[in-house]
């Protein structure tokens, strides 16, 4: 028959040790995930400058524009090579308003990169992390319950 | 019904000319900051996921050692009896859920660099060539409003200032 029992200050130290490697784990994690967390939201915090600078670029182009079709038609040109001046003033308010259209194209394409794929891949990270970080925490405080009670069993049955 | 004047302000015309050139120029200067400024914020974030990914690799080879080590102790702990197999069973569990945590991070760091570099690289290099060939059209069509203008200039200036012969 072998012999039952166990090394009541051994287990009592096993039992500790599980439980700070369960904690030790959980906070580290916690830790990555957190700045993880921090740096995508500097970066949206970035994205939002870029927006609203964005924005703000948009009305002064718009306000330029509006400036410049003004000094265009105030221009003093008669005859049929005014067309042709037209027709590159038409052509440099193309280009002008292309531009600006390409800037809301571009920070609306951006923003919503950062708002949904990159968010939805960051909080799925975190309540994985989250649900594993808990769960080894859990599980290491659970050991070092039943550690410490079968040293207690233990204790009682050969000393109590 | 009067003839309508022919002639130009050739002044005004160089102005707006210059007014178009310098307008053009400053939005796609402009627009290419704010490129610039997200291929920075883009660079500097994946900066940041790298050093937080090569952590996280040190997390993931610092929480074996400990779980093998817990693993060692456990092993050297004089301890019989059906409740130290399950013991031993739940450490397998516990090593189990550490490595899933700490391919969770792995993992999805790596899912947003990918994230990062596959949907932020095309909308950079898009928006980059729109702005050049913005550039390229402003330019150009600035120089075409520029050659009419002297061009106009010159014959404005050879029709009402060369030729006339007094009686």
């Amino acid at each position: 028959m072998p012999l039952i029992g166990g090394d009541l200050a051994a287990m009592a130290a096993l039992s500790q040790r599980f439980a700070a490697a369960g904690s030790e784990f959980r906070t580290h994690a916690d830790g990555i995930t957190r700045r993880v967390a921090g740096a995508l939201g500097e970066f949206g915090e970035e994205m939002a400058r870029l927006d609203r600078d964005a924005r703000a670029l948009a009305e002064q182009i718009d306000e330029q524009q509006t400036r410049l079709r003004g000094q265009a038609d105030a221009t003093v040109w008669t005859g049929r090579h005014r067309e042709a001046q037209d027709q590159y003033v038409e052509a440099l308010g193309a280009d002008i308003r292309g531009v600006r259209s390409s800037i809301e194209a571009f920070v609306d394409q951006a923003g919503s990169i950062v708002n949904g794929a990159l968010t939805s891949t960051m909080t799925d990270m975190q309540s994985r992390v989250t649900a594993t970080g808990t769960q080894a925490e859990a599980t290491a405080t659970s050991f070092g319950s039943a550690v410490e009670q079968q040293r207690a069993a233990f204790d009682q049955v050969m000393n109590g | 019904m009067s003839q309508e004047l022919l002639g130009a302000d050739l002044g005004h015309l160089e102005v707006l000319a210059t007014a178009y050139e310098s307008a053009g120029r400053e939005v796609a200067q402009r627009a290419d900051d704010l490129r610039g400024r997200l291929g920075t914020a883009v660079s500097s974030f994946q900066t940041t996921m790298a050093r937080l990914q090569s952590e996280a690799g040190v997390l993931t080879m610092a929480m074996d050692d400990e779980v093998a080590a817990v693993a060692n102790h456990a092993s050297a702990v004089g301890w019989t009896g059906s409740n130290r197999h399950a013991f031993d069973g739940d450490l397998q569990r516990f090593v189990g859920i550490v490595r899933t945590g700490a391919a969770a991070i792995d993992d999805g760091i790596a899912d947003l660099r990918g994230d990062v570099d596959r949907r932020f690289a095309p909308v950079l290099e898009e928006f980059g060539v729109t702005v050049r060939d913005a550039a390229d059209g402003i330019d150009s069509n600035t120089s075409g409003m520029r050659t009419t203008i002297t061009a106009q200039r010159d014959r404005l200036d050879e029709a009402a200032n060369i030729g006339w012969s007094s009686a």
